[in-house]
Protein backbone atom coordinates (compact mmCIF):
# COMPACT_ATOMS: atom_id res chain seq x y z
CA UNK A 1 0.00 0.00 0.00
CA UNK A 2 2.89 2.43 0.73
CA UNK A 3 4.18 1.99 -2.63
CA UNK A 4 0.74 2.82 -3.44
CA UNK A 5 0.82 5.99 -2.45
CA UNK A 6 3.99 7.01 -2.97
CA UNK A 7 2.71 6.30 -6.82
CA UNK A 8 5.39 3.30 -6.96
CA UNK A 9 4.11 0.48 -8.93
CA UNK A 10 5.91 -2.96 -7.39
CA UNK A 11 6.60 -5.75 -9.79
CA UNK A 12 8.19 -9.09 -8.74
CA UNK A 13 11.13 -9.76 -10.86
CA UNK A 14 10.40 -12.40 -13.30
CA UNK A 15 12.12 -16.04 -13.18
CA UNK A 16 13.50 -14.52 -16.88
CA UNK A 17 15.19 -11.32 -15.01
CA UNK A 18 16.87 -13.90 -12.30
CA UNK A 19 18.38 -15.88 -14.72
CA UNK A 20 19.68 -12.57 -17.23
CA UNK A 21 20.80 -10.84 -13.53
CA UNK A 22 22.59 -13.81 -13.08
CA UNK A 23 24.42 -14.28 -16.81
CA UNK A 24 25.05 -11.22 -16.17
CA UNK A 25 26.87 -11.05 -13.16
CA UNK A 26 28.91 -14.34 -14.10
CA UNK A 27 29.50 -13.58 -17.83
CA UNK A 28 33.53 -13.77 -17.19
CA UNK A 29 32.98 -16.86 -15.93
CA UNK A 30 31.13 -18.44 -18.95
CA UNK A 31 31.88 -22.40 -18.47
CA UNK A 32 29.72 -21.63 -14.62
CA UNK A 33 27.08 -21.22 -16.89
CA UNK A 34 26.45 -24.71 -17.74
CA UNK A 35 27.03 -26.22 -21.27
CA UNK A 36 24.15 -25.89 -23.51
CA UNK A 37 24.87 -26.54 -27.37
CA UNK A 38 24.35 -24.42 -29.68
CA UNK A 39 21.14 -24.50 -30.81
CA UNK A 40 20.09 -23.42 -27.35
CA UNK A 41 22.69 -20.49 -27.95
CA UNK A 42 20.77 -19.34 -30.38
CA UNK A 43 17.57 -19.77 -28.70
CA UNK A 44 19.14 -17.69 -25.76
CA UNK A 45 20.05 -15.34 -27.54
CA UNK A 46 16.41 -14.47 -29.66
CA UNK A 47 15.17 -15.12 -25.52
CA UNK A 48 17.88 -11.82 -24.28
CA UNK A 49 16.75 -10.23 -27.09
CA UNK A 50 12.88 -9.98 -26.44
CA UNK A 51 13.78 -9.03 -22.82
CA UNK A 52 15.93 -6.28 -24.37
CA UNK A 53 18.74 -7.75 -22.29
CA UNK A 54 21.50 -8.21 -25.26
CA UNK A 55 24.28 -5.67 -24.02
CA UNK A 56 28.02 -5.41 -23.71
CA UNK A 57 27.98 -8.04 -21.75
CA UNK A 58 25.35 -11.03 -22.34
CA UNK A 59 26.68 -10.77 -26.09
CA UNK A 60 29.96 -12.41 -24.54
CA UNK A 61 28.02 -15.64 -24.35
CA UNK A 62 27.70 -16.20 -27.95
CA UNK A 63 30.84 -14.83 -29.54
CA UNK A 64 33.40 -17.85 -29.94
CA UNK A 65 35.85 -18.98 -32.31
CA UNK A 66 33.79 -22.01 -34.47
CA UNK A 67 30.78 -19.51 -34.39
CA UNK A 68 29.70 -19.62 -37.94
CA UNK A 69 25.89 -18.06 -37.84
CA UNK A 70 24.75 -15.43 -35.77
CA UNK A 71 21.31 -13.39 -35.46
CA UNK A 72 21.35 -10.47 -33.14
CA UNK A 73 17.81 -9.11 -33.04
CA UNK A 74 18.30 -5.94 -30.91
CA UNK A 75 21.91 -4.18 -31.52
CA UNK A 76 20.47 -1.03 -29.41
CA UNK A 77 22.67 -1.73 -26.32
CA UNK A 78 25.73 -2.83 -27.93
CA UNK A 79 28.44 -0.40 -28.60
CA UNK A 80 31.02 0.75 -30.95
CA UNK A 81 33.92 -1.07 -29.21
CA UNK A 82 31.73 -4.64 -28.53
CA UNK A 83 30.49 -4.65 -32.36
CA UNK A 84 34.48 -5.40 -33.30
CA UNK A 85 34.85 -8.02 -30.98
CA UNK A 86 32.27 -9.94 -32.66
CA UNK A 87 34.63 -9.60 -35.59
CA UNK A 88 37.77 -10.46 -33.92
CA UNK A 89 36.42 -13.17 -31.57
CA UNK A 90 34.00 -15.52 -34.26
CA UNK A 91 36.34 -14.88 -37.47
CA UNK A 92 34.69 -17.56 -39.40
CA UNK A 93 31.43 -16.33 -39.54
CA UNK A 94 29.38 -17.09 -42.79
CA UNK A 95 25.90 -15.53 -42.28
CA UNK A 96 25.41 -12.28 -40.21
CA UNK A 97 21.87 -10.61 -39.16
CA UNK A 98 21.86 -7.45 -36.90
CA UNK A 99 18.62 -5.97 -36.78
CA UNK A 100 17.92 -2.11 -34.60
CA UNK A 101 21.55 -1.64 -35.18
CA UNK A 102 21.51 2.32 -34.78
CA UNK A 103 24.96 2.17 -33.21
CA UNK A 104 26.98 0.07 -36.14
CA UNK A 105 29.90 2.61 -36.82
CA UNK A 106 31.60 3.19 -40.15
CA UNK A 107 34.64 2.18 -38.24
CA UNK A 108 32.69 -1.60 -37.70
CA UNK A 109 31.90 -2.01 -41.26
CA UNK A 110 35.49 -1.53 -42.21
CA UNK A 111 36.69 -3.46 -39.50
CA UNK A 112 34.34 -6.30 -40.41
CA UNK A 113 35.12 -6.15 -44.35
CA UNK A 114 38.79 -7.17 -42.99
CA UNK A 115 38.41 -9.50 -40.94
CA UNK A 116 35.43 -11.66 -41.86
CA UNK A 117 36.72 -13.45 -44.90
CA UNK A 118 34.23 -16.27 -45.07
CA UNK A 119 31.17 -13.98 -45.01
CA UNK A 120 28.49 -14.72 -47.40
CA UNK A 121 25.53 -13.66 -45.81
CA UNK A 122 24.74 -9.92 -44.35
CA UNK A 123 21.84 -9.05 -43.13
CA UNK A 124 20.99 -5.53 -41.48
CA UNK A 125 18.12 -3.56 -40.46
CA UNK A 126 18.80 -0.10 -39.58
CA UNK A 127 22.06 1.28 -39.62
CA UNK A 128 21.80 4.43 -40.06
CA UNK A 129 24.88 5.41 -39.38
CA UNK A 130 27.17 4.22 -42.22
CA UNK A 131 27.60 6.73 -45.13
CA UNK A 132 28.09 6.86 -48.61
CA UNK A 133 32.08 7.08 -48.74
CA UNK A 134 32.11 3.40 -46.50
CA UNK A 135 29.08 1.80 -48.28
CA UNK A 136 31.13 2.22 -51.40
CA UNK A 137 34.60 1.18 -49.89
CA UNK A 138 32.76 -1.66 -48.45
CA UNK A 139 31.31 -2.95 -51.65
CA UNK A 140 34.65 -2.44 -53.08
CA UNK A 141 36.54 -5.28 -50.27
CA UNK A 142 37.01 -8.78 -51.14
CA UNK A 143 34.69 -9.68 -47.97
CA UNK A 144 31.88 -8.13 -49.74
CA UNK A 145 32.70 -9.33 -53.44
CA UNK A 146 31.65 -12.93 -51.87
CA UNK A 147 28.22 -12.11 -50.43
CA UNK A 148 25.55 -14.32 -52.01
CA UNK A 149 22.95 -12.34 -49.46
CA UNK A 150 22.79 -9.06 -48.76
CA UNK A 151 19.45 -7.48 -47.29
CA UNK A 152 19.29 -3.68 -45.94
CA UNK A 153 16.24 -2.16 -44.23
CA UNK A 154 15.69 0.96 -42.64
CA UNK A 155 18.42 3.55 -43.46
CA UNK A 156 18.52 7.09 -45.41
CA UNK A 157 22.65 6.94 -46.11
CA UNK A 158 22.24 4.19 -48.93
CA UNK A 159 22.22 6.52 -51.65
CA UNK A 160 22.40 5.66 -55.17
CA UNK A 161 26.06 5.63 -55.52
CA UNK A 162 26.23 2.96 -52.77
CA UNK A 163 23.59 0.62 -54.97
CA UNK A 164 25.87 1.77 -58.18
CA UNK A 165 28.98 0.18 -56.59
CA UNK A 166 26.81 -2.45 -54.52
CA UNK A 167 25.70 -3.86 -58.34
CA UNK A 168 29.21 -3.61 -60.04
CA UNK A 169 31.17 -5.00 -57.34
CA UNK A 170 28.68 -7.63 -55.93
CA UNK A 171 26.08 -7.92 -58.24
CA UNK A 172 27.41 -11.23 -59.76
CA UNK A 173 27.47 -12.92 -57.43
CA UNK A 174 24.31 -12.20 -55.24
CA UNK A 175 21.54 -14.53 -54.82
CA UNK A 176 19.41 -12.79 -52.74
CA UNK A 177 19.02 -9.07 -52.55
CA UNK A 178 16.49 -6.89 -50.48
CA UNK A 179 16.14 -3.22 -50.29
CA UNK A 180 13.48 -1.85 -47.90
CA UNK A 181 12.63 1.48 -47.15
CA UNK A 182 16.32 2.65 -48.27
CA UNK A 183 14.79 6.74 -48.45
CA UNK A 184 18.51 7.73 -49.97
CA UNK A 185 17.80 5.66 -52.97
CA UNK A 186 15.28 8.10 -54.95
CA UNK A 187 17.29 8.29 -58.56
CA UNK A 188 14.83 6.23 -61.23
CA UNK A 189 18.17 5.89 -64.04
CA UNK A 190 19.74 3.92 -61.06
CA UNK A 191 17.39 1.39 -60.29
CA UNK A 192 16.84 0.97 -63.57
CA UNK A 193 20.17 -0.35 -63.53
CA UNK A 194 19.30 -3.59 -60.97
CA UNK A 195 18.50 -6.04 -64.30
CA UNK A 196 21.38 -5.48 -65.75
CA UNK A 197 23.60 -6.57 -62.94
CA UNK A 198 21.70 -9.46 -61.30
CA UNK A 199 22.26 -12.86 -63.18
CA UNK A 200 22.37 -15.61 -60.32
CA UNK A 201 19.08 -13.78 -58.20
CA UNK A 202 17.12 -16.01 -56.66
CA UNK A 203 15.54 -13.71 -53.92
CA UNK A 204 14.57 -10.10 -54.61
CA UNK A 205 12.50 -8.03 -52.32
CA UNK A 206 12.12 -4.21 -52.84
CA UNK A 207 9.47 -2.30 -50.73
CA UNK A 208 8.62 0.60 -49.34
CA UNK A 209 10.65 2.44 -52.00
CA UNK A 210 11.70 6.73 -51.19
CA UNK A 211 8.50 6.95 -53.86
CA UNK A 212 6.51 4.98 -55.72
CA UNK A 213 7.04 6.15 -59.19
CA UNK A 214 11.22 4.41 -58.91
CA UNK A 215 9.49 1.23 -59.33
CA UNK A 216 7.69 0.35 -62.08
CA UNK A 217 6.33 -2.25 -64.76
CA UNK A 218 8.83 -2.11 -67.41
CA UNK A 219 11.86 -2.67 -64.32
CA UNK A 220 10.27 -5.46 -63.37
CA UNK A 221 9.57 -6.96 -66.66
CA UNK A 222 13.22 -6.62 -67.64
CA UNK A 223 14.26 -8.26 -64.34
CA UNK A 224 12.11 -11.23 -64.80
CA UNK A 225 12.89 -11.88 -68.30
CA UNK A 226 16.56 -11.75 -67.38
CA UNK A 227 16.20 -13.76 -64.37
CA UNK A 228 13.42 -16.27 -65.02
CA UNK A 229 15.56 -19.53 -64.88
CA UNK A 230 16.58 -18.43 -61.19
CA UNK A 231 14.14 -16.52 -59.56
CA UNK A 232 12.15 -18.12 -56.51
CA UNK A 233 11.08 -15.25 -54.47
CA UNK A 234 9.56 -11.87 -55.39
CA UNK A 235 8.81 -9.50 -52.81
CA UNK A 236 7.09 -5.69 -53.98
CA UNK A 237 5.35 -4.52 -50.90
CA UNK A 238 4.08 -1.07 -51.64
CA UNK A 239 5.54 -0.79 -54.89
CA UNK A 240 2.28 0.51 -55.86
CA UNK A 241 2.90 2.14 -59.26
CA UNK A 242 2.56 -1.63 -60.50
CA UNK A 243 -0.19 -1.75 -62.58
CA UNK A 244 -1.55 -4.95 -64.31
CA UNK A 245 1.40 -4.74 -66.91
CA UNK A 246 4.12 -6.27 -64.86
CA UNK A 247 1.85 -9.16 -64.30
CA UNK A 248 0.79 -9.96 -67.65
CA UNK A 249 3.64 -9.31 -69.63
CA UNK A 250 6.34 -9.99 -66.82
CA UNK A 251 4.76 -12.84 -64.01
CA UNK A 252 2.93 -14.65 -66.68
CA UNK A 253 6.15 -15.49 -69.42
CA UNK A 254 8.78 -15.67 -67.18
CA UNK A 255 7.68 -16.61 -63.48
CA UNK A 256 8.11 -20.51 -64.39
CA UNK A 257 10.33 -20.93 -61.23
CA UNK A 258 8.77 -18.61 -58.96
CA UNK A 259 7.07 -19.75 -55.55
CA UNK A 260 6.85 -17.14 -53.47
CA UNK A 261 4.86 -14.23 -54.61
CA UNK A 262 4.45 -11.27 -51.95
CA UNK A 263 2.74 -8.13 -52.95
CA UNK A 264 1.23 -6.13 -50.23
CA UNK A 265 -0.31 -2.87 -51.04
CA UNK A 266 -0.44 -2.95 -54.56
CA UNK A 267 -3.65 -1.16 -55.22
CA UNK A 268 -3.84 -0.73 -59.27
CA UNK A 269 -3.54 -4.68 -59.81
CA UNK A 270 -7.37 -6.13 -60.62
CA UNK A 271 -8.81 -8.80 -61.91
CA UNK A 272 -7.65 -8.43 -64.93
CA UNK A 273 -4.58 -8.81 -64.35
CA UNK A 274 -4.48 -11.81 -61.97
CA UNK A 275 -7.30 -13.42 -64.44
CA UNK A 276 -4.89 -12.90 -67.53
CA UNK A 277 -1.57 -14.65 -65.14
CA UNK A 278 -3.24 -17.61 -63.59
CA UNK A 279 -5.64 -19.18 -65.97
CA UNK A 280 -4.04 -21.78 -68.10
CA UNK A 281 -0.11 -20.71 -66.22
CA UNK A 282 1.24 -23.88 -67.50
CA UNK A 283 4.90 -23.39 -66.88
CA UNK A 284 4.68 -22.73 -63.61
CA UNK A 285 3.67 -25.38 -61.22
CA UNK A 286 2.24 -23.81 -58.32
CA UNK A 287 2.97 -21.39 -56.04
CA UNK A 288 3.62 -21.93 -52.00
CA UNK A 289 3.47 -18.71 -50.60
CA UNK A 290 0.88 -16.15 -51.86
CA UNK A 291 0.71 -12.67 -49.80
CA UNK A 292 -1.79 -10.46 -51.24
CA UNK A 293 -2.59 -8.37 -48.12
CA UNK A 294 -4.88 -5.04 -49.00
CA UNK A 295 -4.46 -5.36 -52.45
CA UNK A 296 -7.90 -3.89 -52.19
CA UNK A 297 -9.27 -4.27 -56.07
CA UNK A 298 -9.12 -8.01 -55.92
CA UNK A 299 -11.90 -9.77 -55.90
CA UNK A 300 -13.67 -12.98 -56.35
CA UNK A 301 -13.42 -13.25 -60.14
CA UNK A 302 -9.57 -13.50 -59.48
CA UNK A 303 -9.01 -14.93 -56.16
CA UNK A 304 -10.68 -18.47 -57.28
CA UNK A 305 -8.64 -18.47 -60.16
CA UNK A 306 -5.39 -17.76 -58.22
CA UNK A 307 -6.65 -20.62 -55.98
CA UNK A 308 -7.57 -23.13 -58.80
CA UNK A 309 -3.76 -22.80 -60.19
CA UNK A 310 -1.91 -22.86 -56.91
CA UNK A 311 -4.48 -25.16 -54.71
CA UNK A 312 -1.83 -28.10 -54.41
CA UNK A 313 1.19 -26.13 -53.65
CA UNK A 314 0.56 -23.49 -51.63
CA UNK A 315 1.96 -23.46 -47.72
CA UNK A 316 0.91 -20.04 -46.60
CA UNK A 317 -2.02 -17.56 -47.91
CA UNK A 318 -2.41 -14.07 -47.32
CA UNK A 319 -5.88 -12.46 -48.53
CA UNK A 320 -5.55 -9.91 -45.50
CA UNK A 321 -8.05 -6.84 -46.32
CA UNK A 322 -9.23 -8.06 -49.68
CA UNK A 323 -12.56 -6.88 -48.49
CA UNK A 324 -14.13 -7.91 -51.67
CA UNK A 325 -14.16 -11.62 -51.46
CA UNK A 326 -17.79 -12.32 -51.00
CA UNK A 327 -19.27 -15.59 -49.15
CA UNK A 328 -20.23 -16.70 -52.45
CA UNK A 329 -16.10 -17.48 -52.77
CA UNK A 330 -16.37 -19.69 -50.57
CA UNK A 331 -18.89 -21.80 -51.56
CA UNK A 332 -17.39 -22.42 -54.88
CA UNK A 333 -13.88 -23.49 -53.01
CA UNK A 334 -16.31 -25.98 -50.76
CA UNK A 335 -17.54 -27.81 -53.80
CA UNK A 336 -14.59 -27.53 -56.44
CA UNK A 337 -10.79 -27.59 -54.65
CA UNK A 338 -8.89 -28.63 -51.39
CA UNK A 339 -6.01 -27.30 -49.95
CA UNK A 340 -3.96 -30.65 -49.16
CA UNK A 341 -0.83 -28.48 -47.60
CA UNK A 342 -1.73 -25.38 -46.77
CA UNK A 343 -0.55 -24.50 -42.91
CA UNK A 344 -0.96 -20.95 -42.98
CA UNK A 345 -4.39 -18.67 -43.97
CA UNK A 346 -4.62 -15.24 -42.96
CA UNK A 347 -8.02 -13.78 -43.67
CA UNK A 348 -8.55 -10.91 -41.33
CA UNK A 349 -10.75 -7.92 -42.46
CA UNK A 350 -12.02 -9.70 -45.08
CA UNK A 351 -15.47 -9.54 -43.26
CA UNK A 352 -17.91 -12.04 -45.66
CA UNK A 353 -15.60 -14.31 -43.44
CA UNK A 354 -18.73 -16.20 -41.40
CA UNK A 355 -18.62 -19.39 -39.33
CA UNK A 356 -19.62 -21.35 -42.47
CA UNK A 357 -16.84 -20.57 -44.36
CA UNK A 358 -14.73 -21.02 -40.95
CA UNK A 359 -16.43 -24.44 -41.10
CA UNK A 360 -15.89 -24.80 -44.90
CA UNK A 361 -12.10 -23.74 -44.44
CA UNK A 362 -11.36 -26.29 -41.75
CA UNK A 363 -12.80 -29.28 -44.04
CA UNK A 364 -10.71 -28.38 -47.30
CA UNK A 365 -7.82 -27.73 -45.77
CA UNK A 366 -6.87 -30.94 -43.99
CA UNK A 367 -3.42 -29.61 -42.39
CA UNK A 368 -4.06 -26.35 -41.51
CA UNK A 369 -2.85 -25.00 -38.59
CA UNK A 370 -3.27 -21.32 -38.00
CA UNK A 371 -5.96 -19.43 -39.25
CA UNK A 372 -6.30 -15.79 -38.69
CA UNK A 373 -9.68 -13.66 -39.24
CA UNK A 374 -9.03 -10.10 -37.01
CA UNK A 375 -11.74 -7.60 -37.96
CA UNK A 376 -14.34 -10.56 -38.82
CA UNK A 377 -16.96 -9.62 -37.00
CA UNK A 378 -19.24 -12.52 -37.90
CA UNK A 379 -17.12 -15.57 -36.81
CA UNK A 380 -17.96 -16.63 -33.88
CA UNK A 381 -16.68 -19.41 -31.29
CA UNK A 382 -19.95 -21.64 -32.77
CA UNK A 383 -18.14 -22.41 -35.89
CA UNK A 384 -16.80 -26.25 -36.49
CA UNK A 385 -13.77 -26.23 -37.01
CA UNK A 386 -11.22 -28.79 -36.63
CA UNK A 387 -9.72 -29.20 -32.88
CA UNK A 388 -6.33 -28.78 -33.89
CA UNK A 389 -6.71 -25.92 -35.74
CA UNK A 390 -6.17 -22.16 -34.11
CA UNK A 391 -8.07 -19.76 -35.02
CA UNK A 392 -7.02 -16.38 -34.08
CA UNK A 393 -8.87 -12.87 -34.06
CA UNK A 394 -12.28 -13.81 -32.91
CA UNK A 395 -13.86 -10.96 -30.73
CA UNK A 396 -15.95 -13.29 -28.69
CA UNK A 397 -12.68 -15.37 -27.65
CA UNK A 398 -11.95 -14.49 -24.02
CA UNK A 399 -8.43 -13.19 -23.77
CA UNK B 1 -11.41 -30.22 -8.99
CA UNK B 2 -8.60 -30.70 -7.11
CA UNK B 3 -6.51 -27.18 -5.54
CA UNK B 4 -3.21 -28.47 -6.65
CA UNK B 5 -1.48 -29.67 -9.87
CA UNK B 6 1.19 -32.18 -10.67
CA UNK B 7 4.27 -31.55 -12.44
CA UNK B 8 6.37 -34.01 -14.08
CA UNK B 9 9.33 -33.79 -15.83
CA UNK B 10 11.30 -35.62 -18.28
CA UNK B 11 13.16 -37.93 -16.44
CA UNK B 12 9.85 -38.51 -13.84
CA UNK B 13 10.34 -36.22 -11.25
CA UNK B 14 7.05 -35.21 -9.44
CA UNK B 15 6.00 -32.12 -7.61
CA UNK B 16 3.20 -30.91 -6.51
CA UNK B 17 1.66 -27.08 -6.18
CA UNK B 18 -0.94 -25.28 -5.87
CA UNK B 19 -3.09 -24.08 -8.69
CA UNK B 20 -2.98 -20.46 -7.57
CA UNK B 21 0.61 -20.43 -7.88
CA UNK B 22 0.94 -22.19 -11.29
CA UNK B 23 -1.12 -19.90 -12.86
CA UNK B 24 1.24 -17.53 -12.32
CA UNK B 25 2.76 -18.82 -15.58
CA UNK B 26 0.70 -17.97 -18.89
CA UNK B 27 1.45 -21.32 -20.56
CA UNK B 28 0.53 -23.50 -17.05
CA UNK B 29 -2.53 -21.57 -16.98
CA UNK B 30 -3.93 -21.76 -20.02
CA UNK B 31 -3.06 -25.77 -20.04
CA UNK B 32 -4.98 -26.10 -17.00
CA UNK B 33 -8.29 -24.66 -18.46
CA UNK B 34 -10.70 -27.46 -18.66
CA UNK B 35 -10.77 -27.84 -22.85
CA UNK B 36 -7.36 -29.55 -22.52
CA UNK B 37 -6.85 -33.08 -20.38
CA UNK B 38 -3.81 -31.37 -18.22
CA UNK B 39 -7.03 -29.47 -16.84
CA UNK B 40 -8.92 -32.27 -16.40
CA UNK B 41 -6.43 -34.90 -15.13
CA UNK B 42 -4.48 -32.43 -12.98
CA UNK B 43 -0.96 -33.29 -14.22
CA UNK B 44 0.92 -31.54 -15.92
CA UNK B 45 3.72 -33.07 -18.17
CA UNK B 46 7.03 -31.07 -18.99
CA UNK B 47 9.06 -32.70 -21.72
CA UNK B 48 11.27 -29.65 -21.84
CA UNK B 49 12.26 -29.72 -18.53
CA UNK B 50 14.57 -32.23 -16.47
CA UNK B 51 14.26 -32.93 -12.53
CA UNK B 52 16.35 -29.94 -11.08
CA UNK B 53 15.41 -27.11 -13.40
CA UNK B 54 11.16 -28.52 -12.76
CA UNK B 55 12.14 -28.52 -9.31
CA UNK B 56 13.83 -24.83 -9.22
CA UNK B 57 10.56 -23.66 -11.23
CA UNK B 58 8.51 -25.37 -9.00
CA UNK B 59 10.40 -23.15 -6.06
CA UNK B 60 9.92 -19.90 -8.16
CA UNK B 61 6.07 -20.18 -8.24
CA UNK B 62 6.20 -20.99 -4.53
CA UNK B 63 8.44 -17.71 -4.21
CA UNK B 64 6.10 -15.77 -6.63
CA UNK B 65 2.89 -17.11 -4.93
CA UNK B 66 4.39 -15.72 -1.76
CA UNK B 67 5.59 -11.99 -2.64
CA UNK B 68 3.95 -11.25 -5.47
CA UNK B 69 1.12 -9.52 -3.60
CA UNK B 70 2.50 -9.74 0.04
CA UNK B 71 5.57 -6.96 -0.27
CA UNK B 72 5.13 -3.40 -0.83
CA UNK B 73 8.63 -2.72 -1.86
CA UNK B 74 11.39 -4.19 -2.90
CA UNK B 75 13.20 -4.24 0.47
CA UNK B 76 11.41 -6.48 2.15
CA UNK B 77 11.38 -9.45 -0.31
CA UNK B 78 14.51 -11.58 -0.27
CA UNK B 79 16.00 -12.52 -3.49
CA UNK B 80 15.31 -15.62 -5.37
CA UNK B 81 18.20 -17.78 -5.08
CA UNK B 82 20.00 -19.40 -8.39
CA UNK B 83 22.44 -21.50 -9.10
CA UNK B 84 24.49 -19.97 -11.78
CA UNK B 85 25.35 -23.10 -13.64
CA UNK B 86 21.88 -23.19 -14.42
CA UNK B 87 20.85 -20.16 -14.98
CA UNK B 88 21.02 -20.68 -18.86
CA UNK B 89 18.93 -23.66 -19.04
CA UNK B 90 16.52 -22.30 -16.51
CA UNK B 91 16.17 -19.26 -18.95
CA UNK B 92 15.02 -21.29 -21.35
CA UNK B 93 13.05 -23.56 -19.23
CA UNK B 94 11.32 -19.24 -18.37
CA UNK B 95 10.17 -18.54 -21.56
CA UNK B 96 8.63 -21.42 -22.34
CA UNK B 97 6.61 -20.54 -19.45
CA UNK B 98 6.43 -17.10 -19.69
CA UNK B 99 7.53 -16.55 -15.90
Amino acid sequence: AAALLDKKQFKLPSLQDFCIHVITENIDHVNALGEIGNHNKMKICRILAKNRSLNNKTVELFLDNNTTELEFWDCSKIDKNKMNQVASFCPNLVSLTLNMCGQFHNDNLQYFSNKLSNLKELTLDGPFLINDDNWQSFFESNTAKNLTKFHLKNTHRFSNDSLVSLLENCGNNLESLSLSRLDGLNSKPVYDLLPHFLPSLKFLEISSPHNENLIDDELLINLLSINCETLHTLILNKCSHLTNKFLVEGIKPFGANLTNLTLIDLDQIDDDGMNEVFTDWNINKGLTNINFERCISLTDASIYNVLNHSHQTLESLNLNSVKNISKVMFSKLSRNLTFPVLEYLDLGFVRSVDDLALAIISRICPVLKILEVYGDNRCTEKALVREDLTVIGRQTDSI
Amino acid sequence: MSEYVTLVANDGYRVVVSKKAASASGTLQSMLSEAFEEGVTGTITLHELDGPVLEKVAEYLCYNNKWATGGTSSGDIPDFPLPTAMALELLVAADFLHL
